[in-house]
């Protein structure tokens, strides 16, 4: 249980206060609404970029690490598709420095032409070191747009293609900051040692009189229910064949949420799930397999993905998922593999309240869903779902025509050749 | 009006306390370390056995050990384990570290009597059943082609393997022909060696109830098996500065690493130099961030580390870059290096990392499980109580002339081993 208290600044802002004395540590957590999903498709990654230069100065900061660091600070950033979120963590003393960094920057920035030419370059390197100079690194580069048709969940984060981050100009930083980055837009979450009257204080003074800007709407196509199941196909120099298939599953705030991710912990949570133990142990089919969910605001997916034992038919592998997957389409499952895969759930939750930025960032998540609360509310929405409730999400989601399928072929020959090179 | 241009007040930092353990002694040679937190109902059991790559006699058999005490005991199968622990939403691992192998049990604290039988068997009565030692050798062998395909993965092989001799414990990586010559007897014979409880450590930390203690001491009471001394091991190094490269044509990217040997960590030196690794690359503010990425742009980050591990410490600098800057990036690096050996650290610049590395001490302890892991390098390093305080303390005096004789001891160029891994860039 996290004890929490929350109140609305005047300009709009969303503030969560969470107290928690046993810890030397404050925590500030900035989730602004805004993810990879509302950029234009002609000008993917933005978002994820323009977090970058939140860190390059701030209207009347020059530098936004050295001051936090100096008082003995650490922060960073996150952008997703649904949302960016910056956080900070500082001893409780100084918690006052993060107020004032976290509210300069949402007032305005520097818009340092240097500092986006800079970060630019840096986002370039970090898309070439995460996606492309990887083996499997441009997986999701593929399979989200095989995934959505129309959804802009179809892009990564990291953006479609490099040309549409070195083509990003100032103009348009200026027009997403308009957009995106004021109160009204944005939540707040206060957590760790310091009092709610505190916090109150220092919300008011430091983002109190921040202009509240204008409510963001969004009005995204919702991706349609698949009715046909897609195939793609690549060849790389690596040397497993890789699987991935995804499924179009529930978003966050539907009332099968639950059901679905219990799914995928049924079929490829861990050693003990029906993938493994079947395909890695009995059959030997896959080197390794998984199953797991982007847990997505909005339609989400249910993604399993295994490496091929060297020597093992692509087809044969495929065809060896979808008849676990039948099954679970099948036949309820026993309450005793039920309880497993729901102790494993509470246990998670538990786990995951252990680190003051984590309670934080999860209530800011749960304010942004609608309600700071259903951060407590979890644990009995899983303990709720029934066998009969597995069955019935196993059949909608499990459907071969729900199911995208890239097979990622190893290449023996370019990889033979990869090899002579480097001799 | 408020005055945004002006920082708030800062506030000096306070000391730091870590809770203190309470030490069993038991029969059969092995200590137990008790830290208490009561805050979520989560526990964590370590047990550190003398089994990690050290203490090998040949290559690859503690990783197999390891690997394979949760593959089947005398009383449950591979399936019937993972199972079991993930019924009751518990995590078991077992990992062989350089030094030494752990065996890690997390667990919500209402299971951990129902899960105690289990954990008895895994460490008494394993089977090393044959089919799963054979299954295990072909996937790892396939992920090691996986894993070499990565230029950082070939790079920090490398580097280590010219820093520490290709046949050191300390080498990062696993070799396909050291995997395939492991056999099940080595395997067996080295669990009987070596995973003794003689002289191993045991922590268990968090909602640490009394039955539950209890129930643990009983446990372990009834081993009276395999409570041998391990075998000391000794393995010597001579190290000379070398310089390579890894010709990788299809890279659009290189990875570069510079390393050493530094001081170990109950040396004199150790607390001033991780000061000073923090300036050169320890942090996002650090000189090498500053200039190469920041200012240059030419790579997503780079980063210089001290891995201190019980006989030797590896101190290396770490980025991937654009292939074209690779040279300039090696000549920044160099740049950074002789500023800190030849000039003094801004007094600002000092007071800020001073802070920074306090302050991320204090949050890097925050939860009873880092507290843990602080607590168990001293007893796996065998240093005073106070160390970590000494530590701070040494921080917060040392000078910015000081930092300049470490620089010119510590990071002399000549001393430093370099590996690129990537395309090279021909004139």
């Amino acid at each position: 249980m996290i004890d929490f208290k929350e109140f609305t600044l005047d300009n709009g802002l969303r503030v969560v206060v969470h107290e928690d004395f046993t810890t030397p540590m404050t925590v500030l957590n900035v989730l602004y609404d805004v993810g990879s999903k509302d950029e234009a498709e002609s000008q993917t990654g933005f978002a994820h970029l323009f977090e970058h230069l939140m860190f390059s100065g701030s209207v009347n900061i020059p530098s936004y690490d050295e001051p936090l660091q100096k008082v003995g600070g650490e922060n960073n950033a996150f952008t997703s598709p649904d949302i960016t979120n910056y956080y900070l963590s500082v001893p409780a003393q100084n918690i006052e420095t993060g107020f004032w960094l976290e509210s300069d920057r949402m007032l305005g920035l520097a818009f340092d032409e240097n500092g986006l030419e800079v970060q630019r370059k840096v986002v370039i390197e970090e898309f070439k070191q995460n996606y492309l100079n990887q083996p499997y690194g441009d997986v999701w580069l593929k399979l989200r747009p095989l995934s959505y048709d129309v959804h802009p969940y179809k892009w990564p984060t990291i953006g479609k293609e490099i040309s549409h981050i070195a083509d990003a100009r100032m103009e348009d930083v200026r027009s997403f900051f308009r957009k995106h980055y004021s109160p009204i837009n944005a939540i707040l979450v206060i957590a760790g040692n310091i009092t709610f009257d505190k916090a109150r204080e220092l919300s008011e003074k430091w983002f109190g009189p921040i202009p509240s800007g204008e409510k963001y709407e969004r009005n995204l196509p919702s991706e349609p229910v698949r009715t046909e199941a897609k195939l793609l196909e690549h060849t790389a120099n690596v040397p497993l064949t890789g699987i991935y298939k995804t499924y179009l599953m529930p978003g966050r705030n539907d009332a099968d949420y639950y059901a679905a991710d219990l799914v995928s912990d049924i079929l490829g949570r861990g050693k003990s799930s029906r993938l493994y133990s079947e395909l890695v142990k009995e059959r030997k089919l896959f080197n390794s397999i998984s199953a797991s969910c982007t847990g997505s605001n909005e339609k989400g997916l249910l993604v399993i993905q295994g490496k091929l034992n060297e020597g093992v038919d692509a087809q044969v592998a495929n065809a060896a998922i979808e008849e676990i997957n039948q099954k679970l389409m099948e036949e309820l499952i026993s309450e005793e593999e039920l309880t497993k895969v729901k102790n494993h759930a509470e246990a998670s939750i538990v786990f995951s309240e252990i680190e003051l930025l984590n309670r934080a960032m999860n209530l800011a998540h749960s304010k942004l869903l609608g309600d700071a609360n259903l951060i407590n509310l979890e644990s009995e929405k899983v303990q709720a779902v029934t066998a009969q409730d597995i069955l019935q999400e196993s059949r909608q989601m499990l459907r071969p025509d729900n199911c995208a399928t890239l097979i990622y072929h190893a290449d023996p020959k370019e990889a033979e050749e990869a090899a002579t090179a480097e001799i | 009006m408020l005055d945004r241009t002006v920082a708030p007040a800062i506030q000096k930092i306070s000391s730091i306390q870590l809770p203190v353990a309470d030490i069993t002694a038991l029969p059969n040679g092995a200590r137990l370390h008790c830290l208490y937190n009561y805050n979520q109902p989560v526990l964590k059991l370590e047990i550190v056995f003398k089994a990690g790559k050290w203490y090998e006699q040949s290559p690859g058999v503690s990783y197999f050990t390891s690997k394979l005490l949760l593959e089947g005991t005398r009383n449950y199968t591979a399936k019937q384990i993972a199972d079991m622990i993930a019924y009751y939403g518990a995590s078991l691992e077992c990992n062989h570290g350089f030094d030494r192998a752990t065996l890690t049990l997390y667990c919500l604290a209402k299971h951990l009597l129902n899960l105690l039988p289990l954990l008895q068997d895994v460490i008494t009565q394993p089977t090393f059943p044959e089919n799963e030692f054979l299954l295990l050798k072909k996937r790892t062998l396939q992920n090691i082609s996986i894993e070499k395909q990565k230029n950082t993965y070939l790079a920090t092989k490398l580097l280590t393997e010219s820093i520490f001799g290709g046949s050191h414990p300390y080498v990062a990586g696993l070799d396909e022909a050291v995997i395939e010559n492991v056999s099940l007897d080595q395997v067996q014979h080295f669990f009987q060696t070596n995973f003794s409880l003689a002289g191993t450590e045991i922590f268990f930390s968090g909602a640490v109830e009394p039955e539950a203690t209890a129930g643990l001491v009983a446990m372990f009471n009834q081993i009276a098996l395999n409570n041998l001394l391990v075998p000391v091991v000794n393995h010597s190094l001579s190290y000379k500065p070398q310089a390579h490269y890894l010709e990788r044509l299809d890279q659009i990217q290189t990875t570069v690493r510079m390393g050493s040997i530094w001081p170990l960590m109950h040396e004199a030196d150790f607390s001033e130099l991780l000061l000073l690794n923090k300036i050169l690359g320890g942090y996002f503010g650090s000189r090498l961030m500053k200039n190469i990425r920041e200012d240059k742009g030419f790579t997503y980050g780079i980063f210089s580390t001290v891995s201190a591990k019980e006989n030797a410490t590896l101190f290396y600098i770490g980025t991937d870059v654009n292939y074209e800057n690779s040279g300039r990036t090696v000549e920044e690096i160099l740049k950074e290096i002789n500023l800190l050996q030849n000039d003094l650290v801004p007094d600002e610049e000092l007071d800020a990392v001073r802070n920074y590395t306090i302050g991320k001490f204090i949050n890097d302890t925050n939860n009873i499980f880092d507290q843990v892991d602080k607590y168990k390098s001293l007893i796996l390093h065998n240093l005073p109580v106070t160390y970590y305080s000494d530590y701070l303390q040494r921080i917060s005096e040392v000078s910015a002339e000081r930092l300049i004789e470490l620089a010119q001891q510590y990071l002399n160029p000549a001393t430093l081993t370099t590996v690129l891994a990537g395309k090279e860039v021909r004139a």
